[in-house]
């Protein structure tokens, strides 16, 4: 591990007898000393990136305290294989000592470390602000190295360790150090396999969700508590591995050698190979933490000043990286995603006939020659043909492609016993004394489309959290599917089939459009450890399910053209298609929707609503918020009117419309 | 009792000390939403410049830091307009922004070392004389600091409180749009709290500097962590939340030294440190303005 | 009238702030389209509309604090049109945005303070005293924290706040929101119409359509990011559709709208 400064850091540089080379009766030559140095260096700093590219680069988290678990790899590689204090005489005063085969104590390094990482992973428990957490962990860190430092009786203090056994005593001494430079070069190659694995497939797609937004994550069915543990376990495992083969081969180990400084030496390397990637990851690796920063300790020394050279060398660094950063913020390697074959994907053609259709008349009665030139807009922008002309029988084509694409759980349910799908009753939920919902109580009957007015502020939203779990409620209850699920976990609701939107869109930026729907896919095999390493003999027939399925979305929604680009890149409107077809992917029986069609074009919103019938006629429940009431019209059967955190009156949108009570909490507002 | 209060007394110095850096850090995040961490290698850089005054241009030490001050402020306020903010205009993250200041620290650092030489220095300052205040036991330098930080801290607080530009400050760490509103240009305040947490820095570094026996190019990234410390304690972007936060962090560091063993000196503070973040995520002065954000929405 | 008075200039001359044609959005995303507004000194005007008309992006657009994408804002028959919110406040335009709309963590006094931050000190003082004088209960608040109060003296402090530039158009977006029905018509009567009545010329967006109108000089109805209706404000009110407009989004008064150009 290359260390940037503070006095320090300069102790790693390499003991004046790493053991590879400790009785060496025939001294290998000067080269082959410092390549091999630095190639194991490079090596096990790869090792530790792809970790750390794991947790920050893919999941987001700023583990600015990853060298602690390197750190502690390498002392449990270092106390588990050396002999008893007594061994050593006087300079070692640690009391632990395993002379354990040096293979079972790199395991035990890797077991420790993930353990360790784990664990102080639940420090995100708390969902601490970004900066906050980025904050504790670098704290952690620092106080890890006090403790280790202060710390006689087990670590030896600042002292450390030292005459570590090397893993290979049983290679001959001459060949030993490149025989471990091949070790390490396979390590990093089983590593790199397994890190795809874990990060190319479906996995590393929830990972990167989590990453983007963790509340839509939630929204789809993921545990980001869960995924983020797992993640600070694997990275905790790679870090001890790391730190494990590093001691075997310098043959010491002490606190101050693995400071905290050297975490943002890792980060760095990370954000200049490009986040997320792998590949990129290699690339900073070896560039940073390889050329430049190893590099520059084995030059000549100059002049008077030995020092100046390795001095240059760091304010060389240090430049070149700060330059970096200003001229490419996203990496060498941005991070990429896979792109898919989505079939007739041109643009307007046939996509765009469906779900124009699905309502009567289709044509624009009630837009203006306002709605029209938005149309018009939108067609341009989006390339979707505008017009569609009535055809009842596409139109039951794509209600049977709809139903089956998203209806299997709505279907089975249609024989429960249970009438209505959800049951709300009491909520009651205050902020800071104002009551923002007040015992609410209301139903949403199986497969039908209940609407859910009033004005702004009326508590709508906080309903709409309450019932799928984002928001707790001081009091009521909430019924899904003849459950309550008052106490039950956002995103096991999800699970379940009780799924929201968002009402200012919440996408993946980072992946592409299908990907927003691949991700949303529920129980995918390949999201977990076992399914991700197995690889995609194990969950690949699994993916062309959920693929053939996210197509058939993208079809009927018109946006096939658009699969494969980064959702951060996609207009407000398909964004919000993106929000809809992301939930119909869960196969729910019961569709949140917050304002679906806030700020959209006549003619998306036309789609919107097409595909809330289609829903219905699938036997799928929808619950609408929503202020456009023409549509709320044309849409409910029955309609709830919320005022000051209360149910004002419910019942149909025509009755309601006449309602002086209706417009009188409208109008005042 | 005796050790106690002693130990006290030495606390509150070194925390008084802390405060001081730690004021200045926790300024730039509330203005300007970076986490600066080459505000660690300023310190070492007032270190070095306070030691060609004293040492080589045998300026006494008073007059020193006011002039390393000045200097160092203005650089601060520079680094600001050159890296920090055009690399947040550019979309730099959080992180990105943080890892940009980590090398601007390093280079700086070595920038120093390789003018100055690795060897440790010393200020020729003398010690000053051993005052006893009833059990406490402090130099009259020491005592000159802690009166001197407790100075600068009210005069930071008056600056805040009773001045245009410092309301203007607090006003743009609060609502920038609304300062906006005002007619306040924000990049200029920006400057000038940059400026002024670069002066804090300064004085800081010199003291500090003249403080210690001897010192290397490493002081300030050791002391960063101090700052951080107690920056996050008070509740990051709090000026109050820092002074209360680095007295917290200096006289738990002593006792635990004295109490517990020296060796544990810097560990016992900061996993109190850790302990109480667990407990209230946004330290100890974070909590009300965000409070009062989630009532009036 | 007081010697100092923050709400006409000195001349008496009449200010005018117009847009034309103004298109405005997020992104790709144009929220406003070709907007044409006016407001004159000693008129209380108030854009009105069901949710998600555009018309907060609408008072932004004259801020210059989304991307403008077409037309123009003019003060006076100057261009404004994309200039910075500082140079806004310079040039005489005021602002109190939605929701918190002051300086939390410090004192009434301070929050009038900063609303005054370009005057020197005498002016200022001079224009504090003008500002109690439109809101003198916030004289005995001076020092307390404006998180510590309650909304209607929060609105309070940050129109008070506005009012330190003696602004000749004042652009108020949502002042009521979150308030109860008695403390929306104080605030609308007693701080929008107040300032009105004093020669300001007051810009309101407003999301509570009836208790603004009641006050309006003049009231735009917007949906859809167009201006679908433009008359008195008590026309709009009695109009018999206007219960309709906000359940159902207007489309038929647009198209009449449209029709009549």
């Amino acid at each position: 591990m290359a260390g940037p400064p503070s006095a320090r850091t300069r102790q790693r540089e390499p003991r004046p007898h790493p053991s590879p080379y400790v009785r060496t009766e025939r001294p290998i030559s000067p080269f082959a000393y410092y390549a091999t140095i630095i190639l194991v260096y490079i090596g096990t700093d790869l090792i530790a990136a792809w970790g750390l590219n794991l947790e920050f680069g893919v999941t987001g988290i700023p583990n600015l305290a990853f060298i602690v678990f390197v750190a502690s790899g390498a002392y449990t590689y270092a106390v588990l294989t050396v002999g008893p204090t007594s061994q050593f005489g006087g300079a070692e005063t640690y009391i632990i000592g395993g002379r354990v085969p040096a293979f079972v104590a790199i395991v035990a390094a890797v077991v420790v470390s993930g353990a360790f990482g784990a664990l102080i992973g639940l420090t995100g428990l708390r969902r601490l602000r970004l900066d906050y957490q980025a904050l504790t962990l670098l704290i952690i860190s620092f106080v890890a190295t006090g403790v280790v430092g202060a710390n006689n009786s087990i670590f030896n203090g600042l002292d450390g360790l030292s005459l570590i056994p090397n893993p290979l005593e049983f290679v001959a001494e001459s060949q030993r150090a490149w025989v471990y430079v091949g070790v390490v070069a396979v390590l990093c190659i089983v590593t790199l396999f397994l890190v795809r694995r874990l990060t190319d497939g479906p996995l590393g797609r929830a990972l990167r969700a989590v990453r983007d937004d963790e509340d839509a994550a939630t929204a789809i069915g993921k545990s980001v508590l869960g995924l983020r543990l797992l993640v600070q376990g694997i990275g905790g495992a790679l870090a001890g591995l790391s730190g494990a083969l590093l001691a075997g081969f310098i043959g010491g180990w002490s606190p101050s050698a693995w400071g905290y400084l050297e975490t943002l030496a890792l980060l760095t390397a990370i954000i200049i190979g490009g986040r997320g990637s792998n590949r990129g990851v290699v690339v900073g690796t070896v560039l940073l933490l390889g050329a430049f920063l190893q590099g520059v300790q084995y030059l000549p020394a100059i002049g008077g000043r030995p020092d100046l050279i390795f001095d240059f060398g760091w304010i060389i660094v240090g430049g070149l990286t700060i330059a970096f950063l200003f001229m490419r913020p996203q990496g060498i390697f941005p991070e990429r995603r896979p792109r898919y074959a989505v079939g007739e994907s041109d643009a307007g053609g046939g996509a765009s006939r469906r779900f124009g259709l699905l309502r009567g008349s289709g044509t624009p009665n009630r837009t203006s020659a306002l709605s029209a030139d938005a149309r018009t807009n939108e067609a341009a922008s989006s390339g979707v043909a505008v017009d569609g002309g009535r055809d009842d029988e596409v139109a039951e084509r794509d209600r049977v492609a709809l139903a089956g694409v998203v209806a299997t759980r709505a279907r089975t349910e249609q024989a429960a016993s249970y009438a209505d799908i959800l049951v709300v009753e009491g909520i009651s939920r205050s902020y800071g004394g104002v009551r923002a919902v007040d015992s609410a109580s209301f139903t949403v009957p199986k497969g039908s489309i209940v609407g859910l007015i009033g004005p702004n502020g009326a508590g709508k939203s906080t309903a709409l959290g309450i019932i799928s779990g984002f928001i707790r409620p001081d009091a009521g209850s909430v019924t899904f599917a003849g459950v309550d699920v008052t106490r039950l976990a956002a995103h096991r609701r999800a699970r379940r089939g009780l799924v929201r939107t968002f009402q200012l869109t919440r996408e993946f930026g980072k992946l592409t459009l299908l990907e927003n729907l691949l991700v949303a896919a529920r129980e995918h095999r390949g999201e977990s450890l076992f399914g991700a390493l197995a690889g995609r003999r194990y969950w690949g027939a699994e993916e062309e399910l959920h693929l053939e399925r996210a197509r058939s979305l993208l079809e009927l929604f018109g946006v096939t053209h658009q699969a494969n680009k980064l959702a951060a890149n996609l207009s407000g409107g398909q964004k919000r298609m993106l929000e809809m077809m992301r939930a119909l992917m869960l196969d729910p029986q019961l569709l949140l929707l917050d304002e679906p069609m806030a700020g959209l074009s006549t003619a998306v919103a036309d789609r919107v609503e097409d595909a809330c019938i289609g829903l219905r006629e699938s036997g799928v429940a929808v619950l609408l918020v929503e202020h456009e009431l023409a549509a709320v019209e044309r849409l409910c059967s029955n309609v709830v009117v919320m005022a000051q955190g209360n149910v004002l009156v419910e019942g149909e949108m025509a009755n309601l419309r006449r309602s002086k009570l209706v417009q009188e909490a409208y109008f005042v507002g | 009792m005796r050790l106690l209060i002693e130990t006290i007394g030495f606390g509150i110095f070194s925390g008084s000390l802390i405060s001081l850096g730690a004021v200045g850090f926790t300024v730039q995040f509330g203005i300007s939403n970076v986490l600066n961490v080459a505000y660690g290698a300023f310190i070492t850089l007032a270190a070095y410049l306070g030691y060609i005054f004293v040492n080589d241009a045998h300026f006494s030490l008073w007059p020193t830091i006011a002039v390393v001050a000045a200097i160092v402020g203005v650089l601060s306020a520079t680094f600001n307009r050159v890296l920090t903010r055009p690399l947040a205009r550019r979309g730099g993250s959080f992180v990105a922004v943080l890892v940009a200041t980590v090398w601007s620290g390093i280079t700086l650092q070595y920038i120093i070392v390789s003018i100055a030489s690795p060897s440790t220095f010393t200020y020729a300052v003398p010690n000053g004389t051993t005052v006893n205040i009833g059990y406490f036991v402090l130099t009259s330098t020491q005592l000159i600091v802690i009166g001197g930080a407790a100075a600068l801290m009210l005069l930071f607080h008056g600056l805040l409180t009773r001045t245009q530009l410092g309301q203007a400050m607090r006003a743009t760490a609060v609502n920038p749009v609304v300062a906006r509103s005002c007619g306040i240009r924000i990049d200029r305040v920006t400057d000038v709290a940059w400026l002024i947490s670069g002066m804090l820095c300064g004085a800081t570094g010199v003291v500090l500097a003249a403080t210690t026996s001897t010192f290397d190019a490493s002081l300030g990234t050791t002391f960063l962590i101090y700052m951080i410390a107690a920056a996050v304690l008070g509740g990051v972007g709090q000026p109050y939340g820092a002074m209360i936060g680095g007295l917290v962090v200096g006289v738990s560091t002593q006792l635990t030294g004295a109490y517990l063993s020296p060796a544990y000196e810097d560990v016992a503070a900061f996993v109190i440190l850790v302990l109480m973040l667990l407990a209230w995520p946004r330290g100890l002065f974070g909590s009300a303005a965000s409070a009062a954000k989630r009532l009036a929405g | 009238m007081e010697q100092t008075s923050i709400t006409r200039d000195a001349e008496g001359t009449t200010t005018r702030l117009t847009t034309e044609k103004l298109v405005a959005g997020y992104g790709d995303v144009s929220i406003v389209n070709g907007i044409d507004i006016e407001v004159a000194s000693g008129k209380l005007v108030v854009v009105v509309g069901p949710n998600g008309a555009g018309k907060s992006t609408l008072l932004k657009a004259i801020l210059g604090l989304v991307k403008i994408t077409g037309g123009e804002v003019l003060l006076d028959g100057e261009q404004i049109t994309r200039r910075p919110l500082e140079d806004l406040a310079r040039a005489g335009v005021g602002y109190v945005p939605q929701g918190d709309a002051v300086f939390d963590s410090m004192r009434v006094r301070e929050n009038l303070e900063m609303g005054g931050y370009l005057l020197e000190k005498r002016l200022r003082a001079e224009r504090m005293e003008a500002a109690l004088e439109l809101f003198p209960d916030l004289r005995s608040k001076l020092k307390r924290y404006v998180g510590t109060m309650s909304g209607g003296e929060r609105r309070m402090t940050a129109v008070a706040r506005a009012m330190m530039l003696a602004p000749r158009v004042l652009l108020l977006d949502e002042p009521t929101a979150g308030l109860s029905a008695t403390l929306t018509k104080a605030v609308l009567q007693g701080q929008a119409r107040m300032l009105a009545d004093r020669g300001t010329a007051v810009l309101l967006v407003e999301q509570k359509a009836r208790a603004a109108l009641e006050l309006a000089d003049w009231a735009y109805v917007m949906v859809h990011g167009r201006v679908a209706m433009s008359a008195p404000g008590r026309t709009v009110l009695d109009d018999p559709e206007m219960g309709e407009i906000f359940l159902g989004g207007g489309a038929s008064l647009l198209d009449s709208a449209e029709a009549s150009k």
